[in-house]
């Protein structure tokens, strides 16, 4: 009996073309919003590697090592550097052939115009350069065999500058509003569970009330119907996910897990959906705005629309935070990109699992009701 | 034979409205049992009470001798209902819907397979099997409910006024289809405010009227239960107050009426009243046009124990 109501449940929802697309196409074009609103920071023509001048007014060979390790070509190449005179590179920087002028004579010093990305790049790479001596200088004084291996440390940190360039402009705040999409594209599902679970109801729709004649358990429907969802739903996650890749967001290489976030977050969106859709106070027009207005809300509040909002819930209802499922979705990618450990992921999902289960069961004792007052 | 139905002193209230008030009724196997009665006087209220859908303030029901409860498998899966809204998926074709009901009471596919095919037969869907119901003409979508509800043959049907919307040459073929199907063994439960369907095809009916049961027996029984048992109209003009009183005073005649150019005038007995009223206007040299001599309908039941029409 439930192979023949999953079947037909498979089927209904299959054939609901418009709500599969728009389903579907919800987070995709949504993604796509993103992408195009701050996208360059996922490109890797932003990997650019930045034109400077570089006059020597005094020789520093550590540091023009460092410089030159950094001009090497390839992919770690993070300067293009001509060494020049004073004055042309200023007429260079005037005609914006470079973007800075890095004078070196013992201490190095930047001349860099205005505040830009290419300025902060520069000027961590000065910063690290004092740093590293500080420590060398110091090393000599108190270590000296270990002189060599911290020199090379100096020449190979190149993946350091790389790495920093690249995650720089806060890509995880805009990675957590990718993060975002997902959440609330799961929580989009109870829109359809919602109206499925509808036309199980007998004081709800003449279909529900055909089904609830027939000599089957509710829970078997509820279940069927429950499971041809969640594999549609989850079905689309994944295509956004692929779709998300493809468009260069990075979400690290852990996609078993993420896979794993997007089932559960697919369970909670679908039985949040049937416990809203069972409640038989509403109209199913009120039922249907309260699921959108509850996606919306709980998707704002974990970050969907401006980044803060979900910081200062931690700091002062955190509680709100393990339990909105939403928050729990985004948290629980985020905990994959920033932990090693899984402690946080897997209380996440646990707790994903166990609301969308509890959810399930109470629905089933609302609408398994044996007899309805008025039809 | 064995009762498929016992209600007794059945009371439903919605909030203040009494929509059956102490409503008993009996079915025997066997039967087409129709339940006549205007719109809102509690028919559907009372199949839905007895199908264990609606709770009920006070009464006892039965359906096959036993107690009826929502989780009484064993009792349901030999009930069909056609319902009074048509319940079908829009995104199944005509085929899958019948094959889905069917499904939830047939677990044998190849039984299923044919049951689905005779009930797609038998409301003559078999060109339209792949068609969504959204394609479907009204009358043909009332059909599809009807082979929703009937495919897994099941021993007792309720048909909630099937007909409505539906030309009267469909409206004939679902009727013929009952009948076929109380045939086949099948007791059958039909409500109607159409009394000319109800005296079709049912063996015994019930009048219904505000939740109260007004009267049942067969449609003989009925009609004998009044005085009437002729009503006499004659289309004529300009009639004059002394030729109504005459016309009250033959032999059987108590009552006279005359509106929109209508005579009517009601006998209770006698054999040639048709012969006496022509007579009597004759002799006053009154042209008249059409004539109908005609026997007591339900309505006349109806009419004459509630004093309103059946008809809307
Ligand atoms: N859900 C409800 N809430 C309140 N009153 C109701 C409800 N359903 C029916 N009623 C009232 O109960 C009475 C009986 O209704 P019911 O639907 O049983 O009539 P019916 O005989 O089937 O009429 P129809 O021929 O129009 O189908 C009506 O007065 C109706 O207004
Ligand atoms: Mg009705």
């Amino acid at each position: 009996m439930f192979l023949h109501n999953f079947k037909y449940a498979m089927r209904t929802t299959m054939k609901n073309k418009t709500t599969l697309i728009w389903t579907l196409l919800f987070p995709i074009a949504l993604a796509t919003f993103m992408y195009m609103s701050f996208g360059e920071l996922f490109e890797e023509e932003m990997m650019d590697v930045i034109p400077v001048a570089v006059v020597v007014q005094e020789s520093n060979p550590s540091f023009e090592e460092v410089l030159a390790s950094l001009s090497k070509e390839g992919e770690d190449q993070v300067i293009d550097m001509t060494v020049t005179s004073e004055k042309k590179a200023l007429e260079k920087l005037e005609n914006e052939e470079v973007d800075a002028i890095i004078y070196v004579t013992d201490i190095v010093y930047l001349k860099v115009p205005g505040n830009s990305y290419e300025a902060t790049v520069l000027k961590t790479i000065i910063e690290e350069y004092y740093k590293v001596r500080y420590v060398v200088t110091d090393i000599g004084k108190t270590a000296p065999e270990m002189m060599q291996n911290a020199l090379a440390n100096l020449r190979s940190d190149n993946q350091y500058y790389t790495k920093m360039k690249t995650s720089d402009g806060n890509q995880d705040v805009y990675t957590n509003y990718f993060y975002a999409i997902f959440a609330m594209s799961c929580l989009f599902a109870s829109f359809v569970a919602c109206e499925k679970i509808q036309k199980i109801q007998a004081n709800v729709s003449p279909l529900g009330m055909r089904r609830c004649l027939s000599p089957n358990s509710k829970m078997i429907t509820i279940l069927a119907e429950f499971f041809a969802m969640l594999i549609t739903q989850f079905a689309i996650e994944l295509i956004t996910l692929a779709y998300m890749v493809m468009l260069g967001v990075d979400f690290g290489n852990k996609y078993p897990q993420i896979i794993l976030v997007l089932f559960f977050g697919s369970c909670i969106g679908i039985s949040f959906g049937i416990i809203i859709g069972s409640m038989t106070r509403f109209s199913s027009g009120a039922k249907e705005g309260i699921c959108t207005c509850i996606s919306m809300i709980l998707s704002v509040m974990a970050d969907l629309c401006a980044s803060g909002i979900k910081y200062s819930i931690e700091q002062t209802m955190p509680i709100i935070n393990r339990l909105n499922p939403s928050a729990l979705i985004v948290d629980s990618f985020y905990a994959l990109n920033i932990y090693d450990t899984y402690d946080r992921y897997f209380q996440n999902i646990a707790t994903l699992g166990i609301m969308s289960a509890v959810l399930i069961i109470i629905s089933f004792f609302i609408i398994r009701r044996n007899k309805y007052a008025s039809l | 034979m064995a009762n498929a139905i016992e209600v007794k002193n059945l009371v439903k209230r919605y909030k203040e409205l009494v929509a059956l008030d102490h409503f008993n009724l009996e079915i025997k196997e066997g039967e087409i049992f129709g339940l006549l009665g205007p719109n809102g006087s509690g028919k559907t209220t009372t199949i839905n009470c007895i199908l264990s859908l609606l709770s009920y303030d006070k009464g006892e029901i039965k359906v096959f001798g036993r107690e009826m409860h929502p989780n009484s498998y064993d009792i349901k899966k030999d009930i069909g209902v056609v319902m009074q809204n048509v319940a079908v998926f829009d995104e199944l074709t005509v085929y899958d819907n019948v094959d889905y009901f069917c499904g939830l009471y047939i677990k044998d596919k190849a039984q299923r397979k044919q049951y689905v095919n005779e009930a797609i037969e038998f409301v003559g869907l078999e060109d339209y099997t792949k068609f969504l119901p959204k394609k479907l003409s009204g009358g043909l979508l009332r059909r599809l409910n009807i082979a929703c509800g009937i495919a897994h043959k099941p021993k007792l049907i309720f048909f909630d006024e099937p007909t409505v919307a539906v030309d009267p040459q469909s409206r004939n073929k679902i009727l013929e289809g009952i009948t076929k199907l109380n045939e086949d063994g099948a007791t059958i439960v039909y409500t109607s405010h159409y009394m000319e369907e109800v005296e079709q095809i049912c063996s015994r009916i019930l009048i219904m009227d505000k939740g109260k049961n007004v009267a049942i027996g067969t449609k003989e029984e009925l009609k004998k239960m009044i005085k009437n048992t002729e009503t006499i109209s004659i289309e004529v003009m300009g009639l004059e107050e002394d030729v109504l009183k005459e016309l009250k005073e033959l032999p059987h005649a108590y009552d006279v009426k005359y509106e929109n150019m209508t005579l009517l005038i009601y006998f209770s007995g006698g054999k040639h009243n048709l012969v006496r009223v022509l007579e009597c206007l004759q002799k006053r040299d009154i042209s008249f046009g059409r004539v109908y001599s005609e026997l007591p309908t339900l309505n006349d039941v109806f009419l004459e124990i509630t004093g309103k029409e059946l008809r809307d």
